[in-house]
């Protein structure tokens, strides 16, 4: 088993029995690992925003108001609430906090590994 | 304007490791399956009877969650704040095929006072719906009862072939 997919605590054991149990299964391993790499990729673009706009000291409201939008919609848009933001809102968002994102499109690599994701971050702020 | 207090604890608990350090905070978080007093564990049962897809997807959510210890995972569509009646506990959700599956979570940091070993994201109980219905009460019902139980007691799922619960419940 991947080493970060494995706790060393006694209060985690029993958890990570139950992983090895369904990483013994090389579909789900597949799954799992797809899967795992796209939800960290997610959450750190997430992470990274939110991290900036508290830095910056820009408020929920003054993000609404140079986004255009109602306060109660940026809130759930932080939140993670309702459906997934749009690349529309998404691109909103990262300009009323001052970022930019630089997305490169090319083709994946023939060989990729349990890990790869198609989306990679790196923030450079 | 300023930010708000909340803000301004979410940006503490950061810490200094700069704005794209996910895992900023150092304290370990384990993820632990809640256990009944009947020794049954309501959401390692749900993960199992999930469609595969799903628990790849719940599972791999749980993880990093577990990964980039709270609070520094962000809320999303994966991983909810839960509010009202069901205040405190977070749920990790994923959609197949017209159903949502929820699992039920608490993050519980001061599990290592009452015998854990380390902090704990403790998997309480899971359910799934239609999406975009409205989940049965008695399912909030049962997973409040069950958290009250768990913070009574910190029954966990031991290990197979480990120690022993050092409390002996």
């Amino acid at each position: 088993m991947a080493t970060d997919t494995k706790d060393t605590t006694f209060t985690g054991q029993a958890f990570d029995q139950f992983l090895e149990g369904q990483l013994a299964d090389p579909s789900f391993k597949a799954g799992f690992e797809k899967k795992l790499a796209k939800v960290k990729s997610i959450a750190e673009v997430l992470q990274v925003i939110e991290a900036v706009r508290e830095q910056e000291n820009i408020p929920k409201a003054e993000l609404a108001r140079r986004m255009e939008r109602k306060p109660e919609a940026i809130s759930r848009l932080l939140r993670g609430e309702g459906a997934n933001p749009t690349l529309e809102t998404l691109i909103d968002l990262i300009d009323a906090i001052g970022l930019e994102f630089d997305i490169r499109i090319r083709r994946q690599p023939a060989k990729r590994n349990g890990r790869y994701s198609p989306l990679k971050v790196k923030a450079t702020v | 304007m300023s930010p708000s207090k909340k803000d301004k604890r979410r940006a503490k608990a950061r810490g200094a490791g700069g704005v794209n350090s996910v895992s900023s905070t150092t304290t370990k978080w384990s993820v632990a399956f809640y256990r009944t007093a009947k020794d049954t564990a309501p959401a390692r049962e749900f993960l199992l009877d999930c469609p595969q897809p799903v628990r790849e997807m719940l599972t791999a959510i749980v993880v990093a969650v577990r990964d980039a210890p709270p609070p520094s995972f962000p809320p999303s569509n994966m991983w909810h704040v839960m509010h009202d009646e069901m205040k405190g506990f977070y749920e990790a959700r994923d959609e197949h095929d017209g159903q949502l599956y929820r699992v039920f979570c608490v993050l519980d940091s001061q599990a290592p006072e009452h015998g854990l070993d380390a902090k704990a994201l403790t998997l309480i109980c899971g359910a799934a719906k239609p999406v975009r219905s409205p989940m049965d009460k008695s399912v909030y019902d049962e997973a409040l009862t069950y958290r009250e139980d768990y913070l009574a007691t910190r029954r966990i799922v031991l290990p197979i072939g480990g120690p022993k619960d050092p409390r002996k419940t």
